[in-house]
């Protein structure tokens, strides 16, 4: 029990990525091989659908089952005409940031509430935090209790293309926006081991059209905040983080869900590089337990 | 001999760089900041500027006592300046297919600030500065920090401030660049790569929108968001790294200043040297300023040690 106490606490953060959180199901895979679980799961935006897949208990295969069929093109596919109207004539037609999405989100909230239920976030089997941003300061707002499905859509509020969502009284957006990789989350709740997985967003090829320029300024903005935020974790060493953030070879776009295979395979190879140093850690961990 | 003393107590002395970073028209608060840095005779070796904050890096460096007088003329030029629509941008947004769509999109006419910022800085080089001087904008295309150092102040500037939808992004050197802003609201690293040992670094927060009634304000909601993030976690990286000293200089605002408030001008000067006066103690101990002028003035000139006391009121 000493043991068992003392042990290292794990933590696993997947920032956020679309399709590329899916490189966590292949962390996933190789740790729960190797008999390492997470004692908490930390996820934003599109990685907050994957760390509650974990946090749910499904396995990696299920997890990539599921998110295959959730997360796809269609979900944002589905124009909200009246946004658009409304964008143009916000005076005469009246412009609302809290209603304020130019996709329609009636899709998404169905395969979300299909897959989650009335979850919530309290009684899942592995502690979760999943983290939004307040829209009307900015703030990092870390979600640890209440409705699952409320919480992964306020996380996921991707500025302009989807509303953002209330939750407890406060209107939240996308995670990324205040911190593209939410380390300082499993560190508050306590993790002395972090497996990170961040991504950095891709820029446009072409600028066509005013929806890429948006794109490429919140991009060109999250990677440096995301650069910054690394930076400082690593220089202040609160916890220890294995970081991975994985370049892959062939560009996978937001919803490229037939390179799933593909991506958790990525994120295997890239755990198993990590391993040697993750055991190493822990084992540290035990020796002090047994000291003491 | 005691020439000699005076002279290695120069070389000895820490280099200082000041900072300004973007915050549009709050910027002009640095130049309040500058005055009671050079009352406090804090020796300023490097300017860094990046936005808003690149058009007073550029009086600093160049070394003007008047720069109060050149702000305002600056300031004057402003009047109107962000209203000049550009009417092609609505058809270009709503039909990009049609109209042409690219990198450069604005919503502003920018030759009004074109010519602002020309007659402001004219045809000045940075080789040409009292003190060296960089200025920090953001490569369009990679997202990356970009310092530019060479060639005329006013592209450089120019490009430091292309606020993202408003002016167009600017090409220097074959690079289209965007506001610095966007990469790092406060380029303190640039000041620790030149090796600076003091940092003064003079940061503005975005005020979050009074209200969002349309789209543009909802995109300004959304970029102020990211931009006080990328603020605050710099500025504890930099703290954490200590690479340097670095002194930040945050005025104290209590209300929004928008682009187009110039009527704020005094205010902000004044919030400026408020912010500045709260630092000057621990630069004074940091830099040894009342010590050096000790050493340096000599036995001869033993009044003159009494006179940091006596200007400090």
């Amino acid at each position: 029990m000493g043991i068992e106490s003392s042990r290292k606490r794990v933590a696993l953060v997947i920032g956020s990525g679309s399709v590329k959180c899916a490189a966590a199901i292949g962390i996933q895979n190789v740790l729960s091989r190797e008999g390492i679980g997470f004692d908490m799961v930390v996820g934003c935006s599109a990685g907050a659908i994957y760390a509650s897949l974990m946090a749910v208990g499904h396995t990696g295969d299920t997890a990539a089952q599921m998110t295959a069929r959730l997360w796809t093109k269609e979900v944002t596919s589905k124009r909200n005409t009246w946004a658009m109207l409304r964008a143009m004539a916000p005076k005469m037609l009246g412009f609302r940031p809290d209603t304020f999405g130019l996709r329609d989100d009636t899709l998404i909230m169905g395969r979300l509430r299909q897959t989650f239920g009335d979850a919530r976030i309290e009684d899942l089997k592995i502690p979760l935090h999943i983290t939004a941003t307040d829209f009307s300061n900015g703030e990092l707002v870390a979600l640890s209790r209440g409705s699952l499905v409320d919480a992964i859509r306020a996380s996921i509020a991707l500025p302009f293309a989807f509303s953002p969502w209330r939750v407890d009284g406060r209107l939240l957006i996308d995670g990324f926006l205040s911190d593209p990789l939410p380390l300082s989350v499993a560190m508050k709740n306590g993790a002395d081991v972090i497996v990170a997985i961040g991504f950095e967003s891709p820029y446009q090829e072409t600028v066509g059209s005013a929806g890429r320029f948006a794109f490429q300024l919140s991009s060109i903005m999250s990677n440096n905040l995301l650069k910054s935020r690394f930076a400082f974790h690593s220089m202040a060493h609160h916890s220890e983080v294995i970081a991975i953030l994985p370049e892959f070879k062939e560009r996978v776009k937001l919803f490229d869900v037939g390179k799933l295979d593909y991506i958790i395979r990525e994120g295997e190879l890239a755990a198993e590089q990590q391993l040697p140093y993750l055991r190493q850690l822990l084992a540290e961990g035990r020796t002090g337990a047994l000291s003491a | 001999m005691r020439e000699q003393v005076a002279a290695d107590r120069v070389a000895a002395r820490p280099s200082v760089a000041v900072v300004i970073g973007s915050g549009g028209l709050k910027c002009v608060a640095a130049l309040g900041s500058i005055r009671v840095l050079r009352k406090a005779g804090v020796p300023i070796d490097m300017a860094v500027g990046c936005s808003g904050g690149s058009l007073c890096a550029a009086w600093l460096a160049s070394g003007h006592e008047d720069a109060d007088r050149q702000a305002s003329r600056f300031v004057d030029s402003l009047q109107g300046m962000f209203e000049s629509f550009d009417y092609r941008a609505v058809p270009r947004a709503l039909l990009p297919g049609v109209f042409g769509f690219g990198p450069e999109f604005a919503l502003l006419d920018d030759r009004k600030v074109n010519a602002a910022i020309i007659d402001a800085v004219g045809t000045t080089e940075f080789s040409a500065t009292r003190i060296p001087l960089r200025i920090v904008a953001t490569d369009f295309m990679t997202g990356d920090k970009v310092v530019l150092q060479h060639g005329r102040l006013s592209d450089a500037i120019r490009a430091s401030i292309a606020i993202p939808l408003v002016l167009r992004p600017w090409m220097v050197d074959g690079r289209l660049l965007t506001d610095g802003g966007a990469s790092d609201p406060l380029p303190v690293d640039v000041a620790m790569r030149e090796g600076a040992d003091v940092i003064i670094a003079m940061g503005f927060e975005e005020w979050p929108q009074a209200e969002i009634g349309n789209l543009m304000q909802l995109v300004l909601q959304v970029k102020t968001i990211t931009v006080n993030q990328l603020l605050r976690s710099q500025l504890a990286f930099y703290s954490v790294s200590h690479h340097a000293e670095v002194i930040p200089i945050i005025p104290d605002l209590d209300r929004r200043i928008r682009l187009g408030d110039v009527g704020e001008i005094a205010y902000l000067i004044r919030q400026g040297e408020l912010a500045a006066e709260r630092e000057i103690p621990y630069l004074e101990r940091l830099l040894q300023l009342g010590a050096a002028s000790v050493s340096t003035a000599g036995p001869s000139a033993a009044p003159a040690s009494t006179a940091p006391a006596s200007t400090a009121p």
